[in-house]
């Protein structure tokens, strides 16, 4: 069987395996601050989505304030502007 | 009796050290720990790393709470034993994450500085105590957006100053609320360290701190951004010495103290990247878009990440006209040092030599090549 990850789902795996979010935390309109999330986690987190999915963000694109959802927006738009 | 908060710290425990040299009171230090054996192991080691005949001390004494709880989370009567007995509180607990963001931050910079406050006016009838607080220059980071090219010693920070950083804002709250408190007669002093860099004695520094990762991050890139940006630095013995040193002479203002912390002459960041190659290290000048790229080009070097996390890198490093840091007055303060005979110690190839040593010793930086030495 083939599972195709959604861009939601990758985000939300990758917050809990790499940045030691708990899964019960996670909701759309929790804010990476929210999730102890600084900057510098935020950068890991850009680089990771690059390695990962190939989506390239711009540093400054995400940022403490944007919640999960925001998030995987940013994620999605830059995937169809690709 | 002295209380030192922040004993574990970089500064905290270099200050520690000076204020056993420099007065003859008990220093009890508070700490963040388990118990009071804890606290006491954590902060011995410490010292006895730096400072060993100060690390035996018996003058210190140890008590293992949180300067972010009431009370300090202690038992009341000990609370209460403190309160009576304590003359002088140097606050230097500070969470120094300049990636943090204020929510966080807060927590510790402006809460725990709330907290000291009440202690030092808790005594309804005695006089209240001397509140020593280590703030930072970073409160006029971005003063010149606010219009400021030229921060006068005694000014005082505003949020326009201090930028829309978490660090900064932070220790820029803690300062409004020492000087409300200071206007209704809380006698207090404020000290503002500039960058702090590595002990003039052996080269140690943090390994994860600005300085540490703009270094890590121009040797793997193999770039530097050579701005004339004016670092105002200084070495943190040195930062030590200033802050006992001006917390024991006699007061010559009303109202609340203010001193800068640095050397009266700045390190302009260009000097940094010629301290580097005297080392050895291949680094060349980038401009603020050939540097990102760089930081970018290294993947998940961490170093080069936290560079691109640090937004306030803009401002530290002057990347353009409008974030260059503004001039700091020290005048006063400067002289005030010479007279309590402060010698600032040299920040020349030798020292810088020395903090580079420690950093590739502890295998933040490669060693220096031998090929690349061999050149110079």
């Amino acid at each position: 069987m083939t599972v195709i990850e959604s861009v939601r789902d990758h985000v939300e795996r990758t917050l809990v395996d790499s940045f030691e979010v708990e899964p019960a935390a996670l909701r759309p309109d929790r804010t990476l601050d929210g999730l102890g999330l600084d900057s510098l986690a935020i950068v890991e987190l850009i680089d990771i989505m690059a390695g990962d999915l190939g989506l390239i963000l711009e540093d400054d694109a995400l940022r403490p304030g944007m919640t999960v959802d925001e998030i995987v927006r940013a994620l999605e738009d830059a995937g169809e502007s690709r | 009796m002295l209380l030192l908060t922040g004993a574990t710290g970089f500064l905290g425990s270099r200050l520690c050290a000076e204020l056993l040299r420099r007065t003859d009171q008990q220093v009890i230090c508070l700490v963040r720990a388990d118990s009071t054996e804890d606290a006491e192991r954590r902060v011995r080691d410490r010292l006895s790393a730096q400072d060993p005949g100060q690390a035996r001390s018996h003058r210190l004494r140890f008590v293992a709470g949180d300067v972010a709880l009431p009370r300090f989370g202690l038992a009341r009567d000990l609370y209460d034993a403190l309160d009576i007995e304590v003359t002088d509180v140097y606050h230097c607990a500070a969470s120094v994450n300049m990636a943090g963001s204020y929510r966080r931050l807060a927590e510790v910079n402006v809460t725990g500085t709330a907290r000291v406050i009440e202690f030092c006016e808790a005594s309804p009838e005695g006089d209240p105590k001397r509140l020593h607080h280590i703030s930072t220059l970073s409160v006029f980071l971005a003063a010149r957006r606010a219009g400021w090219d030229r921060v006068p010693e005694h000014a005082m920070p505003t949020p326009r100053t201090c930028g829309d950083f978490g660090y900064p804002r932070s220790k820029c709250d803690a300062e409004l609320l020492v000087a409300a408190h200071a206007l209704r007669g809380l006698p207090a002093t404020v000290y503002r360290p500039g960058l702090v860099l590595a002990d003039s004695r052996d080269g140690a520094a943090p390994h994860d701190d600005f300085i540490a990762c703009l270094i890590a991050a121009a040797i793997a890139t193999g770039r530097f951004p050579e701005t004339d940006s004016p670092l105002p630095v200084i070495a943190v013995d040195h930062a030590a010495q200033m802050i006992a040193a001006l917390s024991t002479v006699a007061r010559t203002r009303p109202g609340l103290d203010v001193h800068p912390v640095i050397r009266p002459e700045p390190l302009l960041a260009r000097e940094l990247a010629r301290h580097l190659r005297a080392r050895g290290y291949d680094v060349t000048a980038a401009t603020e878009t050939e540097w990102l790229a760089a930081l970018r080009g290294q993947g998940r070097n961490r170093y080069a990440q936290a560079m691109r996390a640090l937004t306030i890198s803009r401002h530290l490093l002057g990347l353009s006209p409008d974030t260059r840091l503004p001039e700091l007055d020290c005048t006063e303060t400067a002289k005030s040092c010479a007279g309590a005979g402060i010698v600032s110690p040299a920040m020349d190839r030798a020292y810088f030599s020395r903090a580079l040593r420690h950093l590739s010793e502890h295998g933040v930086i490669p060693q220096p090549t031998q090929q690349t030495r061999s050149l110079r």
